[in-house]
């Protein structure tokens, strides 16, 4: 294990919803995902102040899309996972899967 | 929001939901969710913003228990969660915002009503607090109106005050057929420029319209060119006739200003010195001795009203010492120009106050009740509370969930509160007693923002002084108790805390309704004052004469005839002329002091004070009033004989003590009378008062054109009064005829403020036992309902229906009798307050204090009972063997 920081859990879920989310990774679409699919309902200050700290820790950028008559003219920003994002990502994950290994018994699964 | 590329997007990101919110639930709920988000948003970024400042150790960025506290969103949460659950509980939610709605209601209504009389600035005026109310004191007592020579003289000396003059004068507006009666006021032409009332049309009274001048102009009030003229644009310069007399109108005032009595509307302002009748006539200026009119005035640049005061009284002072005979004892009052007139400003504060604080009262009983059941709630929600406190919940955040549950609580019982205020309002609008005409009560309490801002701020405010408690109680529940889910069994601390709530609702019970019964009494000992006089059966029928432009000698005739013809009437037993109402204001006719030969006035004063009514032949028989030596006045007491009067026996027994007064001499205002009889005393100006010398004078020797024909009957008035407008149509065409009044419903003015206080403390006492009935039930009924083993097992072992009955009705007595102990004695105290408003009855009278514990002790008697019987009738096996 490096010694760069390993992102805490809120971190990782935001990580792998803009992973999932692709040309779609927008702050809105984020927080959605986050609230449908990880059932985790998250205020908007929390969120974006997660992303302004992963990307302070370089694992997220973003880019600036056109703005738009519904937004009133204000820019939006679709974020995108660097490369050491990607890294961490499978590293926790390795991780994770070492440690879940042969716990199905504990779990109570066949 | 920073302008960055950052900050505009994230408002983008506002807008585009915002956007989504609109095609889901609409514009409104979109605006609303719109700005809640904004505002959670504005207030969270300054907090992280300030706890980035501070050391990494005292603050984690993300879960210590201060920043959930304060973390916006999630109170949106908390609020959204708390309207949920008053949905769910439907019944608690009802009994609770309703009592508040009336509690908070009431509380904001009678706010509004001291707002209107007392609060609220002059409307139509600038810089209200600038302004001075100048009145003269007599012997350093008072504040009176003056002589328009003295104020005159100020007004041209005074170097700290810039002084008008005014007095009110009733008026006929209009022609012989369709005359108004309205209330109106003789100014110095300063008058407007003073109060700085700017005029939506033309102008007022420029110099040459002054006092003296003669001129025939009038300014009319917004409501008067509405009323009658519907709002003509052609109305300045147009003529219309005052009392008889034709004036041309110069402008028409702005909107909202009606004069300077906040409970008084006037309509139309005319120079002193107009000639028309009925106002004041050259001579009644030249007089020093005749007071009749008000002086107010603006501080001039960087004066205060002490500098003012001194001066003024310094230039009184010099006045007096020139003019001794008529001035004599003449002093000067300042104050501030309120909305009500100094002479009775305090007696209207206390008033006020006193029902602040009984309606204060009524709502301190529904919140007691309302935080006895949140705790009640919030302490059955104990399993829910403790295993979110076991899931890693601080006390903290559950505590300002349950005290944002009080608040949203609150605040919807402070909305419906401020419904049942604007149907409070209305209902306070419509009071309106019977004064003689043309004078009205115009009370206009408003919900208007002062009255909005208080109603929020105790909305607030008994939100969080009862919300508290609650909430920090019910966020410590009893965890091993909730997980075994002990309930709904009362621990100790829970009964001690409902128990102080029954305390204090009970004691402040006693408080209003111990109130409410001393108004009581104090109605029941006014109807007993002695009066002095009969006012039942007779009728009052208010003329002034000048309003059809009667000369003396004619309105002499006028009236002699109309006595005479309304007393031949069926159903008339006499008739009578009187200047002056019994039992009201004005008090006297000015006539200048009294002097009495070999009687020497008080120290300091060249005579002696004294009350003069002009009355006719008949007047002590119809209001029945006793003469009790000498006679009435008689047909041919006029003008060119000699000069009689009848006197009070307060007055015979001082100036003549030693034989009978009749056939001795007094001089009034530098006229010698000598006395015809002597009357019984009667009350005079109000029903509290202190005793004044009083003196009759015929009006056939001193005519005075505003009077009253006062008529006793021996039938209903309704059927008189067509005759006698008729009599009047026919002696005086041209005169308007003022309604009818009752005399009894005259006198019960002065009751006015008792039976108010009596009705409003009796409605807040009713409320208040039966909200303390509901509690001291939930209390007993819960309170059996944990004795419920204990009670089976007793009667297991013998015990009867009766003596648990006597078991459970004594534990529950307990908490109210400890109550209306505590109540007594605040009761004892704070009616002690009620002074010279209860009329002579003793703040400590017994019968009063016997109602309030009897219907107190009534009350928790049933309220126990009902459940003591429940508890009576339990099958001891199944309470032997409940959980």
């Amino acid at each position: 294990m490096t010694k760069r920081s390993f992102p805490g859990e809120f971190e990782q879920m935001v990580l792998l919803c803009i992973a999932q989310l692709g040309e779609h990774a927008y702050v809105i679409e984020i927080r959605r995902m986050l609230g449908e699919t990880a059932n985790r309902s998250a205020t908007r200050g929390a969120l974006y102040r997660t992303l302004d700290r992963l990307e302070k820790k370089g694992l997220v950028t973003w880019e600036v899309i056109e703005p738009t008559a519904e937004r009133g003219g204000h820019p939006k920003r679709r974020f995108q996972l660097t490369q050491e994002a990607l890294e961490v990502l499978r590293t926790s994950r390795d991780v994770l899967q070492r440690l879940w290994l042969g716990l199905h018994a504990v779990l109570g699964e066949p | 929001m920073a302008d960055t590329i950052v900050g505009r997007s994230i408002v983008g990101d506002l807008r585009e939901e915002y956007v989504e919110q609109v095609r889901s639930h609409g514009q409104r709920r979109a605006a609303l969710w719109y700005w809640l988000r904004v505002l959670a948003w504005v207030i969270g970024d300054r907090f992280h913003r300030t706890s980035a400042r501070l050391p990494r150790r005292s603050l984690k960025d993300s879960g210590h228990p201060l920043q959930e506290f304060t973390n916006m969103e999630s109170v949106l949460k908390d609020i959204t969660y708390a309207l949920r659950a008053l949905a769910r509980q439907p019944v608690f939610a009802l009994v609770a915002v309703l009592s508040l709605a009336i509690g908070l209601g009431v509380n904001t209504a009678i706010f509004s009503l001291a707002n209107a009389v007392l609060l609220r600035p002059l409307p139509g005026v600038t810089e209200p607090t600038t302004l001075l109310e100048v009145g003269r004191s007599q012997g350093g007592q008072g504040s009176d109106t003056f002589g328009y020579l003295s104020l005159r003289s100020m007004r041209e000396t005074s170097r700290t005050v810039e002084l008008a003059i005014w007095n009110l004068a009733p008026m006929a507006i209009g022609g012989e057929e369709a005359a108004d009666a309205v209330l109106g006021a003789q100014i110095s032409e300063n008058y407007f420029d003073v109060l700085g009332v700017t005029m939506q049309r033309g102008r007022g009274f420029g110099a040459d319209e002054g006092p003296g001048s003669g001129a025939s102009v009038a300014v009319i009030s917004d409501a008067l060119w509405g009323r009658r003229y519907q709002r003509d644009p052609g109305i300045v310069g147009r003529t219309i006739i005052i009392n008889g007399v034709p004036a041309i109108v110069t402008g028409v005032a702005g909107t909202g200003f009606n004069g300077t009595f906040s409970l008084m509307r006037f309509d139309v302002w005319v120079p002193i010195g107009m000639q028309a009748s009925g106002l004041f006539t050259d001579s009644t200026l030249e007089r020093w001795s005749s007071n009749a009119l008000f002086g107010i005035g603006r501080l001039r640049d960087g004066m205060t009203i002490e500098t003012a005061a001194a001066e003024l009284s310094q230039l009184m002072a010099a006045l007096v010492q020139e003019h001794p005979d008529d001035l004599a004892g003449q002093g000067v009052t300042v104050a501030s120009l309120g909305t009500v007139p100094v002479i009775i400003r305090t007696p209207v504060q206390m008033f006020m106050l006193a029902l602040m604080i009984a309606v204060g009262l009524g709502l301190m009983v529904a919140c007691v009740n309302v935080a006895g059941m949140l705790v009640a709630r919030a302490l059955s929600r104990g399993r829910e509370i403790a295993v979110r406190q076991a899931l890693g919940a601080s006390r903290l955040r559950l505590a300002r969930q349950l005290l944002t549950e009080s608040t949203v609580l609150f605040l919807v019982g402070g909305g419906f509160g401020i419904v049942l205020a604007v149907g409070a309002t209305r209902l306070l609008q419509s009071f309106n007693p019977p004064l003689p005409p043309p004078f009205e009560i115009a009370l206009t309490p408003t919900l208007d923002a002062r009255v909005l801002v208080f109603s929020l701020a105790i909305t607030l405010l008994t939100a969080l002084l009862f919300g508290f408690g609650p909430a920090l109680r019910g966020s410590r529940p009893d965890l091993a108790s909730a997980f075994k889910g002990d309930s709904p069994a009362a621990p100790a601390t829970r009964s001690r805390t409902r128990g102080l709530f029954i305390v204090l609702q009970v004691a402040i019970t006693v408080v209003l309704v111990v109130g409410s019964a001393l108004f009581l009494r104090a109605l029941g000992k006014a109807n007993d004052i002695a009066l002095g006089f009969d006012p039942d059966n007779v009728y009052s029928v208010a003329f002034n004469l000048n309003l059809a432009g009667y000369q003396p000698d004619e309105g002499q005739q006028v009236l002699h005839d109309l006595r005479a013809e309304v007393t031949a009437l069926s159903g008339v037993q006499v008739a009578s002329i009187s200047a002056l109402l019994p039992v009201g204001l004005p008090a006297s006719m000015g006539f200048g002091g009294l002097t009495v030969e070999g009687v020497e006035p008080p120290t300091g004063s060249q005579s002696w004070s004294a009350s003069v009514n002009l009355v006719s032949p008949g007047y002590f028989e119809t209001l029945g009033m006793p003469l009790l030596s000498g006679g009435d006045f008689l047909d041919t007491d006029v003008q060119a004989s000699e000069t009689v009067a009848i006197v009070n026996q307060h007055a015979a027994d001082r100036f003549w003590p030693d034989g009978d007064a009749v056939g001795q001499q007094f001089d009034l205002g530098g006229t010698v009378y000598t006395v015809r009889g002597v009357a019984g005393n009667a009350k005079y100006a109000a029903l509290i008062e202190d005793l004044p010398y009083f003196i009759y004078i015929p009006v056939a020797q001193s005519y005075r054109p505003f009077t009253n024909l006062l008529l006793r009957l021996d039938a209903d008035a309704a059927s008189v009064l067509p005759a006698v407008r008729e009599i009047s149509h026919r002696l005086a065409p041209g005169l308007p005829v003022l309604d009818v009044l009752a005399l009894r419903d005259y006198v019960e003015i002065g009751f006015l403020p008792q039976r108010f206080a009596a009705n409003v403390a009796g409605v807040l006492g009713i409320v208040a036992s039966l909200l303390a009935a509901v509690g001291m039930y939930g209390v007993a009924s819960h309170a059996a309902a944990s004795r419920v083993r204990e009670i089976g097992l007793r009667m297991a072992l013998g015990a009867g229906k009766r003596e648990v009955v006597r078991m459970v009705i004594g534990q529950g007595l307990r908490a109210p009798i400890a109550g209306l102990l505590l109540g007594l004695v605040v009761a004892a105290a704070v009616t002690r307050l009620l002074g010279s408003l209860l009329f002579g009855v003793s703040p400590l009278d017994p019968i009063a204090y016997a109602a309030g514990i009897a219907l107190l002790l009534l009350t928790a008697l049933v309220a126990n009972w009902l459940p003591a019987r429940q508890a009576a009738r339990l099958d001891p096996v199944r309470a032997l063997r409940s959980e």
